[in-house]
């Protein structure tokens, strides 16, 4: 799709992005000291504390990545919602008071509360140092995916701005202007959700004539006429009065596909051909965009809105309503999503092919699925084994689940929210409205998400647009808005991930491990150069990753912090006889287990590699079901085979 | 789990003045030269001893809340998870309004985290009040 900068747009963009700006400067002079620095004195109310949770942890791959997954393979994307809320139950039971009572400004600390081990500073630092990072790539993305329909500008372009004004956010202010920048998206976020969603049930659902076209051929012509390349039948010469082109180049890998003349006379038309339960044969219109050395066409004609140009055509409709209606009227959250279940739905897919040349052209198809499958696990490729008999698909499901269920409460950005407010009971309070801002929002993003599958404005390129584009659906200036808060939403996450990273450098490994003997002031700058370096870094990967789909990502990241974290966080207020030794052990095998886990599964050998996905080392995708219990193990050997330190309790 | 008389590691001995784990800052004990709230009145040993004991029980207490209702939660997700992994077509099935088990259940879980945090806020002992 081809995006034109919206005047509106830019200008509410530039009101957010000044005064998130200016509430870091205004605020840069309360957190001078490192206990202003990395913890907001501690003075922050509970309430506002609550809904920062909420703008810390709603990140791009909650608004863009969920959003965009539900709009594209439907229920699927949900299961993140469910586990994203779920991983806050461990918080607030279980991690939440003790965290804030154990613990002054980083994680580290509330690990080493009873130990003072450099041992333990050194593996959480960098344990809290990778999985920011990893979880930074992400948010990174979706910043690049973000500005490019709101100011056209390209992905790197989006990265780079991101990561300024987070640098110039994280320098001048640190927890105090990142809490209220929070504070400030996660209230926006909520609101604007939630009123996008009253406008799309307003609206309800429709039947709109298709862009596409979709020709029927007769049963009698199906017989001897067929271009399907299916065995034994004559292929067609022509349809519709238009020529058929011959299947080379590549096509003839892809014999369901046919290509004619184009009725604009440029380029060519793309139909994918089915067949219908009576026998005769669908011809859906499919779209095509090749890219290679001699840039990018659409259907055989160059990318661009001139004469003789093509683009993409945005996409995803209702193509029957339950009882053949044409419209619904507006509806109520239990009768859209009925709906939608008794309706079917236009959804799309794509695969690939490879042209003699080497280009690689991607073909973009019509796949109409009944609502009710849009509605239950499992049609999206990476939950697909759940519907079979392989367990390997299964355990994927499972892992990804526990990942995220124990991940939460082992993000060291959103641990370290909890010394902002000035005690225990403050940190339960805000972890409860926290609660139910997220909770609210996620069950918003069921109705985005299908909101957007239905609107017709779905870039099948671009998953993570789906929001934003469906709020261009209803009102320009909802679009500026619902853009500008999403930037917003990476600003703010992206900020509270680059504070953790910079306590880490700055307080648990400077002072705490290589003991650096700096004052408040210097360990400040020191967090603030820290700043400025992950900035650059997590610019450099959201260029690098800009492919992969930002909700997955975040899979990955909550694996890797719930392996290395959790257990060792747990089993330190819970048994008694762990160690230092026991701890060290397990945050450095959960961390590391999981991040070899990724580095050799096959959704890194295809995405990031190039490698063929099926010469993977291992055996599903995501590492949790296996790393999570392996860092328990090894803390309760490690920890019985070394003697109880002197601090440590009886039991 | 810990014995009932354990404190938690790194927690200060309430009462006694000692430093907060990682944080370096003393307990507030009143000074002469400051004004005398209700909070701050001197107490004796025995009632401090006696704030130490119910503030340690409080926080057994919500402790132990906190590990039912997340005991509840675990089962109720757990229960989900099991049933899209090794029963997945019972999702399918229409349970409520039309709508399948999968949706349902689904906002069921998200409800309940709501629900049981409320619960918790509620049943929660705060150890600031044993202090007023």
């Amino acid at each position: 799709m081809i995006y034109e900068a919206s005047i509106l747009a830019v200008v509410v963009f530039g009101l957010f992005v000044a005064a998130t700006l200016g509430i870091s400067f205004y605020l840069g002079r309360k957190a001078q000291s490192s206990e202003g620095y990395f913890a907001a004195h501690g003075q922050i109310p509970w309430f506002v504390n609550g809904v920062a949770f909420a703008g810390d942890y709603l990140s791009a791959a909650s608004f863009l990545g969920i959003c965009g997954m539900i709009a594209a393979y439907g229920y699927d994307g949900f299961l993140y919602s469910i586990g994203f809320l779920a991983g806050w139950v461990v918080a607030l039971f279980v991690i939440a008071e003790p965290m804030k009572r154990l613990g002054k400004f980083t994680f580290a600390d509330a690990l080493d509360a009873k130990f003072q081990s450099r041992g333990i500073k050194a593996a959480a630092g960098i344990s809290t140092l990778v999985v920011s990072v990893f979880y930074l790539i992400p948010q990174m993305v979706g910043a690049g995916a973000l500005v490019r329909p709101l100011l056209v500008w390209p992905h790197w372009a989006g990265v780079v701005a991101v990561g300024i004004v987070v640098i110039l956010i994280v320098v001048t202010a640190g927890m105090v202007s990142t809490t209220w920048v929070q504070f400030l998206k996660g209230s926006l976020l909520v609101f604007f959700s939630a009123i996008l969603v009253v406008a799309i049930m307003r609206r309800g659902l429709t039947v709109k004539p298709s862009m596409m076209e979709t020709i029927r051929l007769p049963v009698a012509q199906a017989g001897d006429a067929d271009a399907g390349g299916d065995e034994g039948q004559t292929p067609i010469t022509q349809l519709n009065g238009r020529a058929v082109l011959p299947a080379d180049d590549g096509w003839q890998t892809v014999p369901q596909y046919l290509r004619v003349t184009s009725r604009q006379g440029h380029g060519f038309d793309v139909f994918r051909i089915e067949t219908d339960p009576d026998g005769g044969r669908v011809l859906r219109q499919a779209q095509s965009s090749r890219e290679g050395v001699a840039g990018i066409t659409i259907d055989g004609s160059p990318l661009g809105r001139d004469e003789k140009q093509k683009e993409l055509q945005p996409v995803g409709s209702i193509s029957r309503l339950a009882g053949n209606a044409r419209s619904t009227g507006p509806l109520g959250p239990v009768s859209f999503l009925r709906a939608i279940s008794e309706s079917d739905v236009v959804l799309w897919r794509k695969e690939t092919i490879t042209n003699d040349n080497g280009d690689k052209t991607t073909i973009f198809y019509q796949k109409v699925t009944p609502g009710s499958q849009v509605l239950r696990p499992g049609e999206h490729p990476k939950f697909a084994g759940i519907r079979t008999n392989d367990w390997v698909g299964k355990f994927n499901f499972l892992s990804l689940m526990l990942a995220l269920f124990a991940g939460t409460a082992s993000l060291p950005h959103i641990l370290i929210r909890y010394y902002t407010v000035k005690d225990a009971a403050a940190a339960r309070k805000s972890t409860i409205v926290g609660i139910a801002t997220i909770g609210g929002f996620y069950v918003l993003t069921l109705y985005l998400g299908l909101g957007a599958m239905v609107s017709g404005s779905f870039d099948p390129t671009d998953t993570n647009m789906a929001a934003p584009l469906l709020a261009r659906t209803v009102s320009p200036l909802l679009f500026a808005i619902i853009s500008a808060i999403a930037f917003t939403t990476v600003l703010g996450t992206v900020s509270g991930l680059i504070l953790a990273s910079a306590g880490a450098v700055a307080h648990d490994l400077a002072v705490g491990v290589f003991r650096w003997n700096i004052g408040e002031s210097a360990q400040v700058r020191l967090a603030k150069l820290t700043a400025v370096i992950v900035g650059v870094i997590a610019m450099l990967l959201g260029i690098l990753f800009k492919e992969l789909n930002v909700g997955y990502l975040v899979g990955w990241a909550f694996s890797v912090a719930a392996s290395a974290n959790l257990p060792a966080l747990v089993m330190l207020l819970f048994w008694p006889r762990t160690t230092k030794s026991g701890i060290v052990a397990s945050v450095l095998v959960g961390m590391v287990s999981s991040l070899a886990w990724i580095l050799v599964s096959s959704d890194t050998y295809e995405k990031v590699y190039g490698w063929d996905p099926q010469t993977a080392l291992a055996p599903f995708s995501q590492p949790g079901i296996v790393t999570i219990p392996l860092a328990l193990v090894t803390l309760v050997l490690v920890s019985l085979m070394t003697p109880p330190s002197p601090t440590s309790r009886s039991t | 789990m810990p014995d009932s008389n354990d404190t938690q590691p790194g927690e200060p001995c309430a009462g006694t003045g000692e430093p907060r784990a990682g944080t370096g800052e003393p307990k507030h004990v009143p000074s002469g030269g400051e004004r005398e709230t209700q909070e701050d009145r001197e107490v004796s040993p025995a009632l401090e001893h006696e704030f130490a004991r119910e503030h340690e029980s409080a926080r057994r207490f919500n402790r132990r809340v906190g590990l039912v209702l997340c005991a509840v939660y675990s089962l109720v997700y757990g229960g989900f998870v099991g049933i899209a992994a090794f029963a997945t077509n019972w999702m399918d099935t229409i349970v409520l309004g039309g709508l399948n088990l999968a949706v349902v259940y689904g906002m069921v879980l998200i409800g309940l985290a709501f629900l049981l945090a409320m619960i918790y806020g509620l049943l929660c002992r705060d150890e600031a009040e044993i202090l007023s």
